[in-house]
Order: C-alpha cells, then structure tokens, then sequence
C-alpha cells in the first residue's frame, strides 16, 4: 500500500474545487445553452430583424 | 395524470417554468455555498479526521446522480408509453446534469478511497464499478441523442437505453451489501445512523443544495431544447414555403 501522507487538507480541499468546479462549469453551459436557444428563436420568429445592426439603411 | 396532461403542451410547460428554472438554480448556488461553509467548519470525526469533509461533497453528488437516474426513467417510460413530447425533453435535458452529478461522484470517491484505502480505484469493487458503468449509461444516453437521424428514432431508443440501463440502479444501491467491496456500507438514514447534527446538517443542505441545481438546470436546459426545437421548425417552415 503507498504511504499516504496524513496531512489531508489538500485531499478535502480538491474535493471542494472538483464539485464547485464541475456545478459552475455546468451552471454556466446550461445558462449560455438557454441564451443561444433564446437568440436562435429570436431570429426564426423575427426574419426581417436584424440583430446586429450592419444592415444598409 | 392531470399534470402530465396539462405539460404536454410545450407552451403551457414554458409559461409555467420560467421563473421556477431561475429560482431553483439561485436557490441551489445558495444551499450549495452554504453547504460548503458548513462543510469546511464541521469538526473532525474520531474514525475519519478532517477526511470526513469530503463526504459532504461525495455522497450528496451520488445521491444526486441516482436520483438523476431515476428522473430520466420515469420520464422515459412515460415517453415510452404515452409518448409525452415534454417527458422527452426531460430525460434529454437531465442526462448531462446527472453525469455531472457522477462525475463529481466517482472523482471525489477516488479521492477519499486514495486516503483512506491508499488506492485511487479498485477493479473488484462492486460499488465503484457498477457506478462508472452508471456514468457510461449517462454518455452512452446523450450520445444516441446525437446519433440518430430523426428526433422521433432518437426519443424511442434513448428511452429503451434508459430503461434497460435502469437495472443498473438497485446494483449500485446493494452493491455494498450483495458484494465483498471496499466501500464500506450505507449509513445515513439507517438503523446504524449515529452521525451527529454537525455532520447530517451540512450533508442535507448540501444534498438540497445538489437537488435545488439538478431542478434548476434540468429546467434550463429544458427550456433551451424547447426554443431550439421550435426555431428550427420555423426555419424549416420558412425553407419549404421558399
């Protein structure tokens, strides 16, 4: 078995990133999935809109 | 069955979630960092040491990426069975969040069992194994979302995957008892619970915290499949009429 030293703050506290890391990570995919989806449907349901502006007057 | 009846309408479904979708997940970030507070300031356990920290990280996300589970195979089979559009869009919708859920799960377990076992995995353990089968089930569900050709072929065979992969769960949960394993035995919410409050109320707040996200986002993502459905709809609409 390998010596596992026994000072285990590291270990605790990468648990503790790995979770915060993996729900931010998922928190943030999730809102800029939604973001997309809303903008997507924005133009669909809007054609002659024009989201960014560049058109010719 | 009225509910279910009242939601296959995605209009009605989205008129009705769109503020619950932002208040879970406001909710869930609270409890979570909360839950991480009071983690960090629990006292050390007399068998575990400050070990005993992780759990509040660990056995919430396993909880989690069960009850994930089981919230897709409801959904799948009533998507199955009455073939409910929104069912659909729940179970595709909470996959990603529940392998999130057994990710955090299986990284943090490794880690705990490298202090306490001195080994990052164990092949001939029974828990660990039929969970990162767990986690393969979650990819291998998203991925048949993305293979098939029609919405409609994917929906049927995702839910049959689901289904199927269902008998994985009872495994997991009995893992402990049916097998000679490493992982030690279930103990929360059991006859041999002796946890104190400074150890249950970070883990509860923590799990509510998990259950709070897993609503929110899944709501999130719902939400987003639904848009994107009906945009490329209209677009395809706008093609054929051109």
């Amino acid at each position: 078995m390998p010596s596992v030293d026994t000072d285990y703050s590291a270990y605790v506290n990468a648990t503790y990133l790995i979770a915060l890391g993996a729900l931010a990570a998922a928190l943030v995919w999730s809102a800029f999935r939604l973001l997309r989806a809303r903008r997507k449907l924005d133009e669909a349901e809007n054609p002659a809109s024009d989201p960014h502006g560049d058109a010719e007057p | 069955m009225a509910v279910m009846s009242f939601f296959a309408n995605p209009h009605r479904f989205m008129a009705a979630s769109k503020w619950p979708a932002w208040i879970f997940t406001a909710l869930g970030v609270a409890l979570v960092a909360f839950g991480v507070w009071r983690g960090l300031l629990a006292p050390e356990d007399h068998q575990q040491d400050e070990r005993a920290r992780m759990m509040f990280v660990h056995v919430p996300a396993m909880w989690l990426s069960l009850f994930a589970y089981a919230f897709m195979v409801g959904a799948s089979l009533i998507s199955f069975v009455w073939r409910h559009a929104i069912a659909d869009v729940a179970a595709k919708s909470a996959a990603p969040i529940g392998a999130v859920f057994t990710a955090i799960g299986l990284m943090t377990g490794s880690i705990w069992g490298y202090t306490t076992w001195g080994t990052w995995w164990e092949w001939g353990d029974a828990r660990l194994v039929s969970v990162l089968v767990l986690f393969f089930i979650y990819l291998g569900y998203i991925a048949v979302w993305q293979a098939m050709e029609t919405p409609q072929k994917a929906a049927r065979a995702a839910s049959i995957l689901c289904l199927v992969g269902a008998v994985n769960i009872p495994i997991i949960h009995f893992s402990v008892e049916w097998f000679a394993v490493l992982h030690q035995q279930s103990t929360f919410m059991t006859t041999d619970d002796k946890a104190t409050a400074e150890f249950k109320i970070p883990m509860y707040i923590s799990a509510l915290g998990y259950l709070a996200l897993f609503g929110g986002l899944t709501l999130m993502n719902m939400r987003a499949e639904i848009m994107r459905t009906r945009a490329e709809m209209l677009l395809q609409r706008r093609q054929a009429a051109d």
